[in-house]
């Protein structure tokens, strides 16, 4: 992997939330990438890619949820995609999952508990099994869209790491660029060791 | 948008200011939390009052919010004070200087949550290796106003930050385990000049008080002086 496109979900094109919520994730990825934001994503310009990371937002920003007709072709591309937080949703919502309000914020360090047996799987999940904390912010959630498994859970959510059977796209709902930085680069190397 | 910034007079919340300000955000006020109490878990204490001569050397309203200073009641009055400035100067938002510590971070979310705020992090997970190099290309003037970790002698307390500090502070990481960007609380800054200030703060009297390795530099006369004259004496 030489090269990743961060798509910044975030209401604006403004430096306050990028250096929050993309900047962070360009540091921990240790390759090039560039960064695009949501309202002018297209499918040529992911191809230029060797993958694709979409951010997270701030708490409260919910813009990224009208702009879903930009990810649209996230369910016919051959990219391995990651999404973060708002990144997730807008995945799990081109998958046909619908974005949801939970009863209750979730901020702050939480547990992830990864599901057992999952070998094909241990690239991206011994990060956290080594260190289980994570950092979220959100108030919204996402049913398992078909075709999807969910790969963690915490005392909130069924669907803390969802990934997709066959493709090389993983949905996380909290921030790994706070507390589980190695996570970008397992991701790439696993999406790497499915091509 | 419009917006508060939490604003402790140190380099962090004066650099987080400084980033909404370049991109175009209009601040409406800056808000210094005083707690009674000098254990605070919350919030940077050592010269907080100084924080007014700060507002006025940038020419933004400060309201300054007292507090008894017991972990959550401190939460609580903020929450209040943020409330009340969403209503009556019609913030949309608020700044924070948050580096690492989830602990802050997500306590500040929280209210800003509840109370119907936006909650901005420019600095949120900053490289630590780059951080001061860029506080110092930013033109921000920096003196440590206490300290306490091994390493931290008596030559820090009250130091102007400049390249050779840096390269000391990078060398007690090494040798001390300090983080240079004093996020283990290793060290306090105070901000005397910044792109912001229309004048510069010149320290004329303080009074230093060590316990063990603790030091601390508490600022007792200060003006402002023009920028670019006077205040070079102090170099």
């Amino acid at each position: 992997m030489n090269s990743v496109l961060i798509v910044n979900t975030c209401r604006n094109e403004d430096v306050l939330t990028e250096r929050e919520f993309v900047w962070p994730i360009q540091r921990a990825l240790h390759v090039p990438s560039k960064v695009v934001h949501l309202s002018k994503l297209t499918e040529a310009m992911a191809n230029d890619f060797d993958a694709v990371i979409f951010s997270g937002c701030p708490y409260g920003d919910d813009a990224y949820l009208k702009k879903t007709k930009n990810v649209k072709w996230v369910t016919e591309t051959k990219k391995p995609l990651l999404g973060v937080c708002a990144g997730q949703h807008l995945i799990a919502a081109a998958f046909g999952g619908e974005v949801k309000q939970m009863p209750k914020a979730v901020i702050g360090v939480e547990k992830i508990m990864v599901v057992k047996g999952k070998k094909e799987m241990s690239t991206i999940l011994d990060t956290f099994v080594r260190s289980p904390n994570a950092y979220f912010l959100h108030h919204n959630q996402i049913p398992l869209p078909a075709r999807f498994v969910s790969l963690a859970r915490s005392r909130f959510s069924q669907n803390e790491i969802i990934v997709h059977e066959k493709k090389p796209i993983v949905g996380v709902s909290f921030h790994p660029e706070v507390l589980n930085k190695d996570f970008f680069s397992a991701f790439l190397k696993w999406a790497e060791s499915r091509r | 948008m419009r917006l508060a910034c939490l604003f402790s007079g140190g380099k962090d919340s004066t650099y987080a200011l400084h980033i909404a300000h370049q991109a175009g955000h209009d601040i409406a006020c800056l808000v210094s939390v005083k707690p009674e109490n000098n254990e605070s878990f919350m919030y940077h204490v050592p010269n907080i009052e100084w924080t007014k001569l700060q507002a006025q050397a940038m020419k933004i309203p400060l309201v300054i919010v007292s507090t008894p200073g017991r972990k959550e009641a401190e939460l609580n009055d903020l929450k209040k004070v943020l409330m009340e400035l969403k209503k009556t100067v019609k913030i949309e938002g608020v700044v924070t200087g948050a580096v690492y510590s989830t602990y802050q971070a997500s306590r500040i979310q929280k209210i800003c949550a509840e109370a119907g705020l936006y909650c901005f992090n420019p600095i949120w997970q900053t490289n630590v290796k780059s951080h001061w190099h860029e506080l110092l290309l930013n033109g921000l003037e920096i003196v440590l106003v206490s300290v306490a970790a091994q390493g931290l002698d008596k030559r820090w307390l009250g130091k102007k930050m400049d390249e050779k500090a840096l390269h000391e502070l990078v060398a007690l990481e090494k040798k001390h385990g300090v983080s240079p960007i004093g996020e283990g609380g290793e060290f306090e800054s105070f901000v005397i000049n910044a792109p912001l200030f229309q004048k510069k703060i010149q320290i004329e009297k303080f009074k230093d008080v060590w316990v063990g390795l603790q030091g601390t530099r508490t600022i007792t006369k200060a003006t402002l002086v023009e920028k670019g004259n006077r205040g070079l004496e102090q170099e």
